[in-house]
Parts: structure tokens; C-alpha cells; sequence
């Protein structure tokens, strides 16, 4: 095996297309008889191979459940910009409509003030229910 | 609201109310006039004639209870009235209640009414007996048996209609008066006067009889006094209405806000208006219930039954009427004073946006 050896060993690449099974049939059964004679390249191998292993556990198991968390917070934004715009705009029409109406009074108001009427019109008239009402002056 | 009060309560309404739903007005039996017509009227004024006499030179003491029926259902006081030698009429209110769905919240209303308890020492206007007539026919109705003794029914009938005003009960020994009853124009009751005690010692006069001639007030305007009123925009209308004739006009001098008082009469009722310049405002009305006018304009029924009272917006002023007089007849004779629409909500915030609009945004 003229390449790929680095001090009679197999390097860690030629390994992994091996193990890929991306090595043309010939250099693969090559690497194959020198494996099984070479101590080294086959625990390189077995570490390579066990790496790769945990490796596809890794991603098989973890990266579903973390893409699921990510789309959730992420819709969870959306949605908090949306109610924060949604409770501005409903804030900003409440206080346009409140200063509108305080805007809007006529000018000029007033309150009459009934009970004061009340006792100056009993206090000028006299009125009031007497079964006597049609008694002469009482000074 | 102890429970005798109560039971008072019931039995003075009853008591009140029953003679008044009834066509002749007896308490206990009433007996219809016979004779013709001119001959009862000729009797009737010939009655009225003495009542007024009684009234204005007798010296009485006794017990007064008024009902007066309006929304919250009826509202009942008692007063000790007494007519002291010096003319004075002294009135001392001894409780109030109000019965029917309001009754709960009675107390503030009652305290608002105050009538009775403003009669003490003040000047009741002469009886003005031609006014009176102009709007007014008079006929005998028979007798009526109350607790005060036998007594000769007048019925007050108002010449633009056939309803029945009052009925005035006179006390067939004294000549007072000893029981009132109160219809609006739609024939429902008012208000029931009665007396259930009267004591009067017909040998005791006053000391001092007015001189009815003598004190009789200045009754009308000059066209002068009228036009300096209107130059200043308030409408000094002659005559409402229902033969409500303009009798004074003044200023209100503690009022805030500048305010003239014109007293109207029709020979029975009197109706105070106070005329201020300004619209009502909108948070004013909110104890007030909103009534319709002929016009077409709104006017606002002010908590309180006695006297009537109603406040409403025309021509940039505000108006407030206070009277003894039925709603209806009240409402008949303001429907010819500027009254405006109810106020639309609406309509102000639009007013309102137009104007935030000029402030934020500066003209072109």
C-alpha cells in the first residue's frame, strides 16, 4: 500500500473513506489484509469506527428535541411582539379617544345648582304643597 | 325605618290615595251638587271667596300630611303647621318616608325635598283670583266627610281641557282649606294635602290681618324690563304655555355663575325658571332622568318630587324650572323655551378628535 501510509500505518483518512466504504474494491481489500496483520491501524479502526458510532447516537437522539424547543420559542417571540403591538395600539386609540372626549365638551358647561334654585325659589315664591294655597299674603 | 313608621307609611298612603282615585272627592261620602251650572259656579266662587278669607285671617294649628306620587312611588310627610297671630305660617316636619321600588333609597330624595321645612315665616304670594279665573273654571263638586268635620268640594278645571286640576276641600265651619288633591293633565295623581287634626278658634283673628290690596306684589314686566332681558339673550317670553304669565324677573346674586329668575304664575301653580349662560354639562345629568318635550328637545326630571323640577340646554343657555305644577302641565309650558336635542356622545368625540387634531397638527 504505497499511499496512505505514514511509518507503515494507514492514515486516519484512508480509515475513514474505508470505513465510508468510498475506497475503489482492490485498495479495500488491500487495507483489509493489512489491518489484519497490523496491530495499530486496527485499534486506529476500532476507535475510528466507535467514534463515528457515538457520534450518529448523538444526533439521532438530541437534535430532534432541541429543533422543536427552538420553533417554540421562536413562535412564542412572534406572538409576544404581537400582543405588545397589538396592546400599544389599543392603549394609544384609548388615550386618543379620552382626550377626544375631554376635547369635545362644550364650551362653557355649567352645573346648575338645583338645591341653591330650590331654597331661593321657596325663599322668593313660598311655594310649597299647603292645603291653603290660596291663603292671602303671611308676613 | 322602624316598623310602626312603616305601618304609618301604608295606612297615610292608603288613606291618602283612596279618596283621590275616586271621582267625587269625599273621604268618606260625597254628595253631587244639583242646580244648574251657573248657579253651582256662582256658589263655588262665593266658597272660594271664603277660603281665601279664612286663610289669610285665621289663626289654626293641626296636622299636615302630604303624599306625593311620583316615580319612586309615593312619598309621604307629616308636618305640624301653625298659623301664629302675626300672619307668620310655621311648619315643623315630624317624618318622611317614601314607599315603592326606590323606597330603599329614599332618605338622600326626601332630605332634597324640603319643601315643608322651608314653609316657616316665608311670603306666600296673594291669591290672584282673576289670573286665576282666566285659566281656571270653579264648580261646586258636593260634600265629602273627613276627619276634620263635613266639608264643601270646589273642582278646579282648567279651561283648555276637560281634566280636572284640583280638588280643594273647605272645611264647612272655618272656611279653610283642609284637604287638597293634585292631577296632572293626563288625570293621574300628584299629590294628596290633607289635614288630619285642625284646631282653629274662629274668635281668635290675627292681630294684624295683611291688607290684601295693600300687599300685593308688582305682577309683570314693563315692555322695557322685558326688551333689557332679551337684549342680554334671555328669553323673557310673555305667556307660556298653559296661562303661565310672566309675574318677575331678578338676578340670582349668589349664583356663580350669572343667573336670572323669572317667576311665572297661572293664578294656581307657580314655575321658577333660571336662565344661566352655558350648556348643561354632560356629568350634570347623571342622577337625572331624561324626559321628552313636544319640540322635540330633551329636558332632565332632577331627583326630587316637590316642588317639580326639570334642567335642560337651548341656545347655549341652561335652564332649570321649579314648580308646584303637574310634569305634564310643567312640560307643556317649557316646550316653548329653545330646548336642544340630548347630548350625543357621538358628536363629542368627533368634536373632540377635530380639536386634538388642530393642536397636533399645525395648519398648512
Amino acid at each position: 500500500m504505497a499511499s496512505g501510509r505514514s511509518g507503515g500505518h494507514v492514515d486516519g483518512q484512508r480509515l475513514s473513506a474505508f470505513l465510508d466504504d468510498e475506497l475503489p474494491e482492490s485498495r479495500a481489500i488491500e487495507l483489509t489484509r493489512h489491518v489484519a496483520s497490523c496491530a495499530t491501524c486496527r485499534g486506529e479502526l476500532e476507535a475510528l469506527r466507535t467514534t463515528r458510532s457515538a457520534l450518529r447516537d448523538l444526533s439521532s437522539v438530541h437534535a430532534p428535541v432541541l429543533t422543536a424547543e427552538v420553533r417554540s420559542l421562536a413562535r412564542v417571540r412572534s406572538w409576544s411582539r404581537r400582543v405588545v403591538a397589538i396592546s400599544a395600539l389599543g392603549t394609544a386609540a384609548l388615550a386618543l379617544g379620552a382626550a377626544a372626549y375631554v376635547a369635545g365638551a362644550e364650551d362653557g358647561e355649567v352645573v346648575p345648582p338645583v338645591e341653591r334654585f330650590l331654597l331661593d325659589h321657596l325663599a322668593r315664591v313660598g311655594e310649597g304643597p299647603v292645603p291653603a294655597p290660596l291663603g292671602g299674603p303671611s308676613r | 325605618m322602624s316598623s310602626p313608621l312603616v305601618a304609618g307609611a301604608i295606612a297615610s298612603v292608603v288613606l291618602l290615595l283612596a279618596p283621590a282615585a275616586t271621582p267625587s272627592i269625599g273621604a268618606r261620602a260625597a254628595t253631587p251638587a244639583g242646580g244648574a251650572s251657573s248657579d253651582a259656579d256662582e256658589a263655588a266662587l262665593a266658597e272660594l271667596d271664603r277660603a281665601v278669607e279664612a286663610a289669610r285671617t285665621l289663626r289654626y294649628r293641626g296636622s299636615l300630611t302630604v303624599a306625593s306620587f311620583g316615580q319612586g312611588g309615593p312619598q309621604v310627610t307629616s308636618v305640624e303647621v301653625a298659623r301664629s297671630a302675626d300672619g307668620r305660617l310655621r311648619a315643623e316636619r315630624r317624618g318622611a318616608w317614601e314607599l315603592g321600588r326606590d323606597a330603599d333609597g329614599s332618605y338622600l330624595r326626601t332630605s332634597r325635598t324640603g319643601a315643608l321645612l322651608r314653609l316657616g315665616g316665608v311670603s306666600v304670594r296673594p291669591f290672584e283670583r282673576d289670573r286665576f279665573l282666566r285659566n281656571y273654571r270653579i264648580e261646586s263638586g258636593g260634600t265629602s266627610q273627613l276627619d276634620t268635620g263635613p266639608a264643601n268640594v270646589l273642582l278646579a278645571t282648567r279651561r283648555d281641557g276637560d281634566v280636572r286640576s284640583e280638588t280643594l276641600h273647605v272645611d264647612r265651619e272655618t272656611g279653610l282649606i283642609v284637604r287638597r288633591e293634585t292631577r296632572d293633565v293626563d288625570g293621574r295623581p300628584v299629590r294628596v294635602v290633607a289635614y288630619t287634626e285642625l284646631e282653629v278658634d274662629p274668635a281668635t283673628g290675627l292681630l294684624t290681618p295683611p291688607d290684601a290690596d295693600g300687599e300685593v306684589e308688582r305682577l309683570s314686566l314693563t315692555p322695557v324690563e322685558r326688551r333689557s332681558l332679551a337684549d342680554r339673550g334671555v328669553p323673557a317670553a310673555r305667556e307660556l304655555p298653559g296661562g303661565f304669565e310672566l309675574l318677575d324677573a331678578s338676578e340670582v346674586e349668589t349664583a356663580e355663575v350669572p343667573t336670572v329668575h323669572l317667576v311665572y304664575g297661572d293664578g294656581l301653580y307657580t314655575l321658577s325658571l333660571y336662565v344661566q349662560r352655558g350648556r348643561l354639562a354632560t356629568h350634570a345629568t347623571a342622577e337625572a332622568t331624561r324626559l321628552d318635550v313636544p319640540n322635540g328637545g330633551a329636558v332632565w326630571r332632577w331627583p326630587g318630587s316637590e316642588p317639580r323640577r326639570v334642567v335642560w340646554t337651548g341656545d347655549g343657555r341652561t335652564f332649570t324650572a321649579l314648580t308646584d305644577a303637574p310634569t305634564g302641565a310643567l312640560l307643556t309650558a317649557v316646550a316653548a323655551l329653545p330646548s336642544d336635542p340630548a347630548p350625543s356622545t357621538f358628536r363629542r368625540l368627533a368634536r373632540g378628535l377635530s380639536r386634538v387634531g388642530d393642536r397636533i397638527l399645525p395648519p398648512w
